[in-house]
């Protein structure tokens, strides 16, 4: 009997270790997966039925196996959680090799929400008090990636002893795993800190770094808490050589400095000797934003910071020029925050970022092209504005190009416009734009050229005789493609035309290309200023011929004649437009026919200045005297009335839009009829179904017709791009030449490029000009020898060497209401709304706070006093 | 309606259902939201939410005033890190905030596909989302890092560089195949390099030397094994 049973036992130890030998091990089953590419998820699904037999067995090393092998499906992304408690079976076995396959399945597949979490704080509590350090290990690297609130509650003793090993390896992986602690339970952080803090000095350089890694991320989410520990700080910095320790406590200083200005002047000095020794790439970048961020928070305080905006400066730089992509990427972003602050400091470095937008790397080519809006100046814009166009199109991408188009705008617009000197360029440049082809931002183009032609007053003639060419041009933008929304242009020409049509140079002939295009082709809402814009030009054009009813008579009939095909507008405000212009010319050849016509009739109707209204005008127009707002306007309706009569207001409105009775009102379809009506119009784009449609009618059409010439328009479009590239790159040196070519001969260069060079021609006069004045006549040799003295005090006062344009800006208020900050912004709401919930806030606790049980609890001026002093004490020994 | 505003809803209404009903209160809870009262969290976990509020439910001189349920965000460091092949297979993973298995599906999906369609010549970093995204190439495999946005990128290209670097030493000029073959051993030199995304130990020789000191633990538990193996084939 009993030497059956040691038989039995052998015999299963030894199933156990056979068990283990016959088994699919997790070798066989990747070289498995690798074989069946073709049906993997059929082999893995069998591999799993199979792993759940084996989950089944008694034997211990078949469950690990198995365990191991989910843990590697679970990877490729397959479910294993149901085999959550298998798992715990295995993290159990008093077998490391085992332990340590269950712990790493555990960190892989569980989460804070897992169920089975609660059945495991026994165990791991056993595990972590090990006497063989590495399960004990195992045990926290698991626990980190799992751990919860109540195993973060029934552990933290556990842990906190473990900080007092005798082994540093265990020491420093507490100390770390405390800061999951206290992320998942608040409650531990106060009577562990003392401990903590300790560890900064604990002798194994490995437990101090994992001391300064928690404290410090401790620290910059609730920084002033922590502002005593500053002086243990400073000494980590000045003598600590890890560069892992060092950037934390480089960051933490800037996450206390906003907090203690003091702090940041005795910071800069070894900041700036750690930028100039060290050669580690990630120290230095870690340096520099901490002493960019310290500078803006004691901006004032500090006389001499420019010395190390300076050096900044000069480091990134070498950055930026590095052939690493990385440290090229790194330094503009650095840059971008000292442009914030230090703009003339990162304006001198104008030519590295102009470089980096020929950069292969999209990231890095945005980067440099955020950078330039900040930079721009009224002497640079040009030069800078040209090179984006230049480099538009080489570029490849319509997303590039597409945020380019978008920079240009923006770096042109900002701020009212105020780097513009000549709008006559920018208005070319707009024009141009509008040629990119398949850009998303045509309405972006169109509103900046209504802005313009709005606000610059003195631009109109030049906007006029551009959008005339536009629309004498339209047909190019029938062609384009679907994607586009450039034939958004079309409005703001055509309205531009239409309002200042007294500045066209030969309105007669707009007119007519206007009624020569298929209008019907454009969306509704361009097709309706059409209509409109079509009258004013028409009303100006017998305006201005002294009533010749000859020629008033001709133009009307051909509008008419023209205008009727416009009534088949698919869109009904659009059609409703042309039918009503339609009419009004038809009354007007009317009243020709029989003389009886009088222009002033009609140029009434388009009579008054249209001017900029700035945002805020609607709400701060002040509520006359004597207007109540809350009084009836009408009488209310008494109760013997129609009970079905109960939105008053509208009733008014209603009646006045339809001209119709009040018999209606009773009925609800109708009350719903016109609070629709009253809805703003939203303008629809056509769906992509309809352009679809539409190109493809538009493709047979234009394959009927034998005349259409297939993309002669865009060949002839990048010939000329070329050219006029080629014709730039070799004119380098233009400005510097004046008289020659002033106006060039070859019409193929781009407007834009006309005008920049005759503003630069203009800008040299100007200065030579004032150069002489200032000379006195000087002799014209000295001029080689002090031109970069002269040039640098030009510079000092270069804003009247430049036209000043008269720009509207902001726009108009209701009288004696000043446009002023953000004292009603409506998005107050949004602001609060976005702070998402953090874990740290739970972690802000005031280390010096007394508990509530002692007697004498001192007041908070005290409580503060004792970190400040610290601080102001030097440090260092 | 935006789901912002649907959430608003919802908070205004467990606002109006404080007062009531306690089970009504906790059919709203969901684990990745807080409770705070004049912006102080007050609780978090679902049976600190039960307590509380049943206490103050019976106490009729309690006037709850402000609920705020916020979504968690996760904390900071390296978020998690990705390791995949060139054809976009993942080789290993490892998390360091707490995400479900469907988001960290889609997570890796989108990473992956956004570092796949990088060119060659560009930076090591990308924006992803409120996180910055640091990777690196090394033969066929992808090295990626989640970090947060006040975090040094170049600090971890260092840790990745140095990742590799073990791995290269532990398996002798490592190669996907060791990784994919060996991938528990992968983590394993991974748990002894970092610790909840902090990296623990900067000595590669002390990492390996750990790894290799429990290799050898397991090698001596199987080694037991064999014997009793053996004493079967005596007897």
């Amino acid at each position: 009997m009993a030497m059956s049973t040691t038989m039995d036992q052998v015999v299963k130890r030894a199933k156990d270790s056979f068990g283990q030998m016959f088994d699919k091990s997790l070798h066989d089953l990747v070289r498995g997966i690798r074989n069946h590419k073709d049906n993997e998820a059929k082999y893995i699904n069998e591999a799993i039925d199979e792993i759940k037999q084996e989950l089944k067995q008694d034997n211990i090393s078949m469950k690990a196996n198995a365990v191991n092998k989910l843990t590697y499906l679970q990877m490729l992304g397959y479910d294993i959680s149901w085999s959550a408690f298998n798992i715990i079976e295995v993290m159990s076995s008093n077998k490391f090799t085992f332990k340590r396959i269950g712990y790493l399945a555990a960190s892989q597949c569980f989460h804070e929400g897992t169920d089975v979490l609660m059945l495991t704080t026994n165990m791991i509590r056993k595990d972590l008090s090990s006497s063989s350090m590495y399960e004990s290990a195992v045990a926290m690297s698991g626990l980190s990636c799992f751990i919860n609130a109540d195993l973060a509650r029934d552990l933290a003793n556990d842990i906190m002893t473990l900080m007092t090993s005798t082994k540093p390896y265990i020491r420093k992986r507490a100390v770390l795993l405390l800061y999951k602690v206290f992320l998942n339970n608040p409650d531990a952080l106060k009577p562990a800190f003392p401990r903590l803090k300790e560890k900064l000095e604990d002798p194994d350089p490995g437990v101090q770094a994992a001391a300064v890694n928690v404290i410090c991320e401790l620290a910059r989410r609730n920084p002033k808490n922590y502002l005593a520990l500053a002086p243990i700080f400073f000494r980590l910095m000045t003598t600590s050589t890890n560069n892992w320790v060092l950037i934390k406590i480089i960051k933490l200083f800037g996450a206390l400095t906003p907090l203690e200005p003091r702090l940041g002047k005795k910071l800069i000095e070894p900041l700036t000797n750690l930028i100039h020794s060290t050669s580690a790439m990630s120290l230095l970048y870690e340096c520099i934003n901490t002493v960019v961020a310290v500078l803006v928070s004691i901006s004032s305080g500090l006389p001499n910071h420019n010395a190390s905006i300076q050096l900044c400066v000069q480091k990134l730089r070498i950055l930026i020029e590095d052939s690493d992509q990385n440290l090229k990427y790194l330094g503009l972003l650095a840059m971008s925050k000292i442009l914030q602050t230090h703009p003339k400091s990162v304006q001198a470095h104008n030519d590295l970022i102009m470089q980096c937008l020929d950069d292969k790397d999209e990231s890095i080519r945005l980067r440099a092209l955020d950078l330039l809006s900040g930079m721009v100046s009224k002497k640079n814009l040009m030069d800078i504005v040209r090179k984006l166009m230049i480099h538009m199109d080489k570029s490849e991408g319509s997303h590039y190009r597409d945020e380019l188009l978008s920079k240009i705008i923006e770096i042109c617009s900002q701020s009212d416009y105020q780097h513009i000197t000549n709008f006559e360029w920018y208005i070319s440049i707009l024009v141009e734009l509008t040629r990119l082809e398949g850009t998303k931002h045509g309405n972006l183009i169109a509103r900046q050229m209504l802005d313009v032609a709005v606000r610059v007053e003195s631009i109109r003639p030049f906007a006029c005789n551009q959008m005339a060419i536009l629309l004498a041009n339209a047909h190019v933008f029938i062609i384009g493609s679907s994607s586009t929304t450039v034939a958004e242009v079309l409005y703001a020409a055509a309205w531009i035309c239409g309002e200042f049509c007294s500045y066209l140079k030969e309105p007669q002939k707009t007119l007519e290309s206007i009624l020569n295009t298929k209008i019907i082709l454009f969306p509704g809402h361009i097709q309706s200023v059409y209509y409109q814009n079509i009258l004013k030009i028409i009303t100006y054009l017998i305006q201005s011929s002294d009533n010749d009813e000859i020629l008033a008579k001709q133009l009307v009939a051909m509008t008419i004649d023209k205008m009727s095909i416009f009534l088949s507008s698919g869109d009904v405000e659009a059609q409703e437009r042309a039918s009503i212009t339609l009419h009004i010319l038809k009354t007007v050849l009317k009243l020709i026919e029989k003389s009886e016509f009088n222009v002033n009739e009609l140029s009434a109707l388009f009579d008054g200045v249209l001017n900029p209204v700035a945002a805020k005008a609607q709400r701060k127009v002040a509520i006359p005297n004597g207007l109540d707002l809350d009084a009836w306007i009408n009488d209310p309706p008494s109760e013997s009335e129609d009970e079905s009569v109960t939105t008053d207001s509208r009733h008014d409105n209603s009646g006045f839009f339809y001209g119709k009775h009040e018999e209606n009102y009773s009925s609800n379809s109708y009350s719903n009829e016109t609070s629709n009506y009253q809805q703003p119009r939203n303008y629809v784009e056509p769906t992509t179904d309809e352009l679809e449609k539409q190109r493809e009618s538009r493709k047979q059409s234009e394959n009927m017709n034998p005349f259409y010439l297939k993309d002669s328009k865009k060949t002839k479009l990048t010939q000329k791009h070329e050219t006029s590239i080629d014709h730039s790159n070799g004119n380098e040196s233009m400005p510097s030449t004046p008289g020659k070519g002033a106006i060039p001969a070859n019409l193929q260069i781009s407007l834009s490029d006309q005008l920049y060079r005759q503003s630069k021609i203009d800008e040299e006069n100007r200065r030579l000009k004032k150069k002489s004045k200032s000379d006195g006549g000087s002799s014209k040799k000295g001029k080689k020898s002090s031109k970069k003295s002269d040039i640098a005090a030009i510079d000092e006062n270069e804003d009247d060497i430049y036209p000043t344009v008269q720009v509207t800006r902001g726009g108009e208020l209701p009288e004696g209401v000043t446009e002023s900050g953000h004292e009603d912004n409506d998005d107050d709401i949004g602001s609060r709304k976005n702070k998402k919930y953090d874990p740290h806030r739970a972690l802000n606790i005031d280390f010096n706070e007394k508990p509530i049980q002692a007697t004498y609890t001192p007041p908070p001026s005290q409580l503060k006093e004792p970190s400040k002093k610290l601080v102001e004490t030097p440090p260092v020994s | 309606m935006s789901s912002a505003q649907h959430k608003k809803v919802i908070e205004s209404h467990v606002v109006a259902v404080c007062a009531h009903n306690i089970d009504e209160i906790m059919s709203y809870y969901d684990p990745n939201c807080e409770v705070s009262f004049d912006g102080q969290v007050v609780m978090r976990s679902k049976d600190d939410i039960k307590s509380k509020t049943e206490k103050w439910l019976l106490d009729p001189n309690y006037k709850v005033e402000i609920v705020d349920f916020l979504p968690v965000e996760g904390d900071d460091r390296i978020q998690f890190i990705l390791l995949f092949s060139r054809q976009g297979k993942l080789r290993l993973q490892k998390w360091y905030t707490s995400q479900t298995d469907k988001s960290k599906k889609k997570i890796t999906r989108e990473i992956i596909a956004a570092v796949l369609s990088r060119k060659p010549k560009m930076s090591s970093f990308l924006e992803w989302k409120d996180l910055k995204v640091v990777y690196k190439r090394y033969a066929s495999l992808y090295f990626c890092c989640a970090i947060e946005q006040d975090d040094n990128e170049l600090l971890t290209l260092e840790t990745i560089h140095r990742y590799v670097e073990l791995l290269d030493k532990y398996f002798g000029s490592v190669c996907e195949l060791d990784i994919i073959f060996n991938f528990e051993k992968a983590y394993f030199i991974f748990d002894e390099f970092i610790l909840g995304g902090e990296v623990q130990e900067t000595s590669k020789k002390s990492v390996l030397k750990a790894v290799n000191d429990q290799d050898v633990i397991q090698e001596e538990e199987l080694e037991e094994k064999r014997s009793v193996l053996e004493d079967l084939g005596l007897a």
